[in-house]
């Protein structure tokens, strides 16, 4: 165990007084967008009728053009500007990157130096993040703060233990595999579930991975983790080891081949009657909400969630030998639905 | 300032010029919000203004009172 001074959290970042203005002043613009902003443009969505034509009607209206002009702009002020995210963090480089290079418990963290990452993954600033996760030692600070600043959508508290909850139901896994696993949370949340489960997490970002080992050093509840930098459509690890294989958040960063190559590896990774159980985007049976879908890809870098859309997932799963495929809305609270904009958390759900 | 007008971007309004003029607003009004803080916290300790304000909550309030119409048709004339 790493000794700590006090209770501050491994790599912690403290922003100064006007970028923490600055961060609450874009999380009150992002509600304003998603919640009376939104509901304007639905209104208004009502009366183009949904026939042919529908999305270039919907992108005609002024109120989409300050929407989409909100969406994009201020994610992108978020992490980039003088007073973003990016910024602030490179303030504290020297003291993160100590921290993160301090010694962790044998088998805590494999590193892999020598991994190529795909292109897709270096040639991409998912979610607007400057420069990505690959390469910079602190990119996962970024990413966290980045995922908790500003009224993100996707920092909200809880999310992750109640995907693993409704994930499993009342089955009681021991060994679980979390696939592009960013600093631990959803890793955390699979580890969460019971005494007994030993959960590893995989990223291709050795930040990432680094950051998630530093993270389980110093907490308790981290002693049945352990992570491993790799890519999961490529996994160093031995046939039918795993009882779950799960991902959040993942298959939108990934083109169409990738996923299958990943589904395949996960059905290789999984015991008999294991269960491949990912979160992640997909979008809803209505015109509206699925051209918001397609903007959100276009409008925050995330130029997969497009060709996931357009993915025979139940075909991929049973292809690669899945049987009893599940495709289900995953709902993320308990606000109304159809008030605010929200991503379409989806659940796919595949047993071996 | 925060933003940089002049930096690539892709275009959301119908003409180039709307596009700048409101990131130089949002821009400005970034300024203005910090601003606001930096006043609170000022008048907080010289006393001349109660404690524990959420500054939350006084952002809140001024992105509504500035962007909020923009949620909401024009009034017709
Ligand atoms: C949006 S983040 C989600 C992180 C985490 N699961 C969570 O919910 O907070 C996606 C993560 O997947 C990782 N990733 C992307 N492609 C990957 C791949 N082919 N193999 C392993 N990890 C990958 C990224 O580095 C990133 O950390």
């Amino acid at each position: 165990m790493n000794a700590r001074t006090g209770n501050e959290p491994v790599a912690a970042v403290t922003l100064d007084g006007d970028t923490a203005a600055y961060q609450r002043f874009i999380g009150q613009m992002r509600k304003l967008w998603a919640g009376p902003l939104y509901r304007r443009l639905r209104d208004e969505a009502k009366e183009l009728g949904d026939g042919a034509g529908f999305e270039t009607r919907l992108q005609a209206l002024p109120t989409h053009q300050f929407f989409g002009w909100f969406e994009y702009n201020l994610q992108n002020m978020k992490y980039s500007s003088r007073r973003g995210i990016a910024a602030a963090v490179e303030t504290h480089r020297e003291k993160l990157e100590q921290e993160l290079a301090r010694p962790l418990s044998q088998g805590r963290l494999t590193e892999n130096p020598d991994l190529a990452a795909p292109d897709y993954y270096q040639e991409n600033d998912f979610h607007q993040h400057p420069g990505g996760l690959g390469g910079d030692a602190i990119a996962a600070v970024v990413y966290r703060e980045g995922a908790g600043a500003a009224a993100g959508v996707v920092g909200k508290a809880g999310l992750h233990n109640r995907f693993a909850k409704a994930a499993l139901g009342d089955r009681k896994p021991k060994r679980v595999l979390d696939i592009g696993c960013g600093f631990g949370r959803s890793t955390q949340a699979f580890a969460d579930l019971g005494p007994d489960v030993e959960a590893v997490g995989i990223d291709l970002s050795a930040s990432c991975v680094r950051l998630s080992a530093q993270i389980a050093e110093e907490r308790p509840e981290g002693s049945n983790t352990r992570y491993i930098q790799a890519d999961g459509a490529e996994v160093p690890l031995p046939d039918g080891s795993f009882d779950v294989v799960t991902s959040t958040m993942l298959l939108h960063e990934m083109p169409p081949e990738a996923i299958r190559q990943l589904i395949s590896e996960s059905y290789r990774l999984l015991a008999p009657g294991g269960v491949a159980v990912h979160l992640d985007f997909l979008p809803p049976d209505d015109a509206f909400l699925t051209a918001l879908y397609h903007g959100h890809s276009d409008r925050n870098a995330e130029p997969f969630m497009h060709t996931l859309a357009g993915m025979d997932l139940d075909g991929d799963h049973r292809a690669a030998g899945f049987s009893a495929v599940e495709i289900s809305s995953f709902a993320e609270d308990d606000a109304p639905r159809g008030e605010t904009w929200r991503l379409p958390w989806t659940i796919i759900k595949a047993i071996k | 300032m925060t933003t940089m007008p002049d930096r690539p971007q892709p275009g959301f309004f119908a003409d180039e010029m709307t596009e700048r003029v409101f990131a130089s607003v949002v821009a400005l009004a970034a300024e203005v919000s910090i601003l606001r803080e930096r006043v609170a916290q000022l008048e907080q300790a010289q006393g001349i203004a109660p404690a524990g304000d959420d500054p939350a909550r006084a952002a809140e309030d001024f992105v509504a009172d500035v962007f909020g119409h923009l949620a909401r048709p024009l009034p017709q004339m």
